[in-house]
């Protein structure tokens, strides 16, 4: 019992921060880069999947080394791993 | 807002990344701490703006992302440095026009003296200038608190004094003291002539006449009695209250000499301007003429620029020439300054007294003409005499 709490804490760990205010803008912690840039889509890499947003008016507002912020009008958020 | 300002001063540059990979030149940018700002997206690559010292750094990123790049715009201090750099006076101009503000703003300007309804604002301005608060008062020196206090002790008729200071100008604000009301006194007294004279109207409103009217009175003569016996043999004494009018007789005499000196204003006048910044002032105008005798006049024109009285101004001083006439009265004359005399101190002197009669006697010396007045005025002749109850 105690090693499967550990295992769930790891993945916690290493899984990306997603924070989301409606369907206007999203936060992702946890990113290693962007790997497509465009109005339409956006596709974020973090450390176990792909983040795909999709949507309308995409735009990166802030990136930093392990932080994206997201705006735009998203429809569609997809995880590809 | 304040990030937009300091990307100002720090420079900043718009660019455009195209090639084959535009997302990793942000991944690449990111990583190294490089802040792009707004990256948007556009056809085969990215745009966004950046400072200047980034830019330089991001170069070697660009080659790695195999992107081109392409400065769009350039903004900020910098480069409108290097756009103005072969005009030297703008910069110094610039620099001098902040010291002058920097140098101007530890003076005061200017100030205004609020609540000072029926009080002389001149004589308020010469005790703030004795306490140290004048155009051009180094702010630094000023402590408002015992100026407020050494105020309020050298000015009479002020109960309460604030001295507001905001930037390089001044509020003054003083507060008069209320006017003490008349207390009539309800101590037992008597009424009394205040002149001889020939009563011809007794109001008594408190107390028993002791004449009628017709009757003649002397000066101090008791008039309306505050003593009233009453039935028990008793006396009770109460505030007499009365308005007695009575003819009384006014003489005197006035004396003017038949020849004599005087100043008038002539047409000449001779305006110096100067002018004002702060304490200084410098002459203006070219004006040599002088005068032997002359009246001054001081008229202060200040720079007013959005309601702030500025420390500039001019001070044009016009001296009006005087010059010294002789002149000579015949009786006609002498008669008529008499009589206008008598208007005058009718007007002034008696405002309450209706002229009953008046007689001007004009007579001519060798040194000038004297006039004997003689003059009936009615009017209220009625004085209190308090006085003292001792019981035994």
């Amino acid at each position: 019992m105690k090693k499967n709490l550990s295992a769930v804490q790891l993945d916690l760990g290493t899984a990306p921060l997603i924070e989301m205010s409606g369907n206007r803008r999203v936060n992702v912690e946890g990113s290693t880069g962007i790997l497509l840039y465009e109005t339409s889509n956006i596709k974020v890499s973090t450390n176990r999947m792909v983040l795909s947003f999709e949507g309308r008016g995409l735009s990166v507002r802030c990136i930093s080394g392990s932080c994206v912020e997201i705006e735009g009008f998203i429809t569609k958020i997809e995880f590809i791993s | 807002m304040l990030v937009g300002v300091v990307r100002w001063f720090r420079g900043y540059v718009g660019f455009t990344a195209k090639g084959r990979f535009p997302e990793r030149l942000l991944n690449l940018a990111a990583v190294r701490g490089v802040n792009i700002a707004d990256p948007r997206p556009v056809e085969g690559g990215v745009s966004g703006i950046m400072s200047v010292s980034d830019y330089r750094r991001v170069r070697p990123l660009a080659r790695k992302a195999r992107v081109r790049m392409r400065v769009t715009k350039r903004r900020g201090l910098p480069f409108a440095v290097r756009k103005y750099r072969g005009r030297l006076g703008l910069f110094v101009g610039a620099a001098l026009g902040a010291v002058l503000i920097a140098v101007l703003s530890q003076f005061l300007w200017s100030y205004r003296i609020l609540g000072a309804d029926s009080m002389s604002e001149q004589q308020i301005r010469r005790v703030l200038a004795e306490n140290g608060i004048s155009v051009g008062t180094y702010l630094g020196n000023l402590d408002v608190e015992p100026i407020e206090r050494h105020i309020l002790r050298d000015l009479d008729g002020i109960t309460w004094v604030s001295v507001n200071i905001m930037g390089c100008t001044a509020d003054v604000e003083v507060r008069q003291k209320a006017q003490k009301p008349e207390i009539q006194s309800m101590e037992p007294c008597n009424i009394v002539a205040s002149a001889d004279g020939v009563i011809t109207k007794l109001k008594v409103r408190e107390g028993f006449a002791a004449v009628k009217e017709g009757s003649g009175v002397a000066k101090g003569e008791l008039i309306v009695s505050g003593f009233n016996p009453t039935k028990q043999g008793g006396v009770r004494y109460m505030h007499a209250d009365a308005d007695i009018y009575a003819d009384v007789i006014s003489n005197r005499e006035l004396k003017i000499p038949k020849q004599y000196d005087y100043y008038s204003l002539t047409e000449n006048k001779i305006d110096r301007t100067r002018l004002r910044f702060l304490w200084f002032e410098l002459p203006a105008s070219l004006s040599f003429g002088s005068c032997l005798y002359r009246t001054v006049t001081v008229r202060d024109n200040s720079l007013v620029l959005n309601g702030t009285v500025l420390p500039v101004g001019t001070s044009v001083e016009t001296s009006h020439e005087l010059e010294q006439k002789h002149a000579a009265t015949d009786k006609a004359a002498a008669r008529e300054i008499f009589r206008n005399d008598e208007l005058l101190y009718e007007a002034f002197s008696r405002p309450d007294s209706r002229p009953v009669s008046r007689s001007l006697t004009v007579s001519e010396s060798k040194d000038g003409f004297s006039c004997e007045f003689n003059c009936v005025f009615n009017e209220n002749i009625a004085e209190t005499a308090e006085f003292s109850v001792t019981e035994d």
